[in-house]
């Protein structure tokens, strides 16, 4: 399916009404998935770069998603690199450092739920391929296509990547007992 | 329960020890399964208006069922009407009834209006008809129904059943009381058009 050709007919209009609400939710737990600050801003983002290109959207809804998903994984790709480049460096407030019975690390990972610990806790390609598996729905191709690999190189790495988090689990046992 | 992604991701890894990893992957899973977020302004600009998506919709069907149950109850207020006016005692007690109705709501209209279902004056070029439906004030209109127009008649001329029937047509060129029966023949339209 190719649809429309371009500008803001109402039939672009409509497609990228219902493009939001079917998959706004999705894109925002991606992002959560991946550890992004302001997933939300990001996910209206994500959409605002899809409009334009809705015109290359091929393969109906599923063609649709991968378009979208593979706008949301470059502004992952980003924030990594950012990230990795420049460091968030914010101020000292002492009035805000509960550092007395807490680490800065633990008050920071209790404002997410334990499965995202666990994500955080897995290297950024296990992370994704998981999320992009799952969150997501593509398929292995579909998966293979955004993160430029192969399928055989994406189903080694979701193999790894859930001994990864077996392993995390084995371990969140053990210390919980 | 797990979804068809995660049985194809396990199924995949080719790893015999999946129990432990269902319910985790499945609060993976839902993390795409929360509220859709509200959408900014930039991106509510380039949506559709909300009236295209679901309001019509509900409209269409409220309004389908409003025409289905007047359409039900039309055939059979049909059914009845058609079943009574087979005797004679009904149909004349139904004639006298519209017809006082008609005097009340609007007395000029009640002495030279046809029946409903006939044509209107103003649209009916022929003058005989007009005779005949002038021919007896009150009784014109149940003989136009009953019997045939009397063909050895005087014909009368066709605005003769027009000004007496509205008396206040020519005195009053704007009141809409006095247009609505006179039609597109009304007398006082005419010096008044531009």
């Amino acid at each position: 399916m190719v649809v429309g050709n371009g500008g803001s007919n109402p039939d672009e209009r409509l497609l990228f009404t219902v493009a939001y609400r079917q998959h706004a939710a999705t894109v925002n737990g991606y992002l959560r998935s991946q550890g992004l600050p302001d997933p939300e801003a990001v996910t209206q983002d994500v959409f605002l770069a899809l409009f334009p290109r809705l015109a290359e959207i091929s393969g109906g809804s599923d063609g649709l998603r991968a378009l979208l998903f593979s706008i949301a994984h470059a502004r992952v790709v980003d924030h990594h690199r950012r990230r990795s480049k420049a460091p968030t460096v914010s101020e000292y407030d002492p009035e805000s450092d509960r550092r007395t019975t807490h680490s800065a690390e633990d008050v920071a990972l209790a404002s997410h739920s334990h499965v995202q610990v666990l994500l955080y806790s897995l290297p950024d390609d296990y992370r994704e391929v998981l999320a992009l598996r799952i969150i997501a729905d593509l398929s292995l191709e579909g998966t293979a296509q955004i993160m430029g690999k192969t399928t055989g190189a994406v189903k080694q790495l979701q193999r790894r990547a859930l001994a990864a988090l077996r392993t995390q689990l084995s371990m969140n046992a053990e210390s919980t007992s | 329960m797990t979804s068809a992604a995660i049985e194809d991701l396990l199924q995949q890894s080719g790893s015999d020890d999946h129990a432990c990893l269902r319910a985790l992957l499945s609060e993976i899973e839902a993390l795409g399964a929360g509220d859709v977020p509200a959408p900014s302004a930039e991106v509510l600009a380039l949506m559709a208006p909300s009236t295209g998506v679901t309001r019509p919709r509900f409209m269409s069907r409220r309004r389908m069922a409003i025409v289905i149950t007047l359409a039900i109850a039309a055939s059979l207020g049909m059914g009845a009407t058609a079943a009574a006016a087979a005797i004679p005692e009904v149909r004349h007690a139904a004639q006298n009834v519209i017809q006082a109705v008609m005097q009340v709501v609007a007395p000029g209209l009640g002495k030279t209006t046809a029946p409903f279902g006939s044509p209107s004056r103003g649209d009916d070029p022929d003058p005989t008809t007009h005779s005949s439906d002038s021919d007896g004030q009150r009784r014109s209109v149940t003989k136009s129904s009953v019997s045939p127009p009397k063909p050895t008649s005087a014909p009368s001329p066709p605005r003769a059943s027009v000004v007496p029937a509205n008396p206040h047509a020519t005195d009053a060129p704007v009141g809409p009381p006095a247009q609505i029966p006179t039609g597109k023949h009304s007398p006082p339209a005419q010096p008044h058009a531009p």
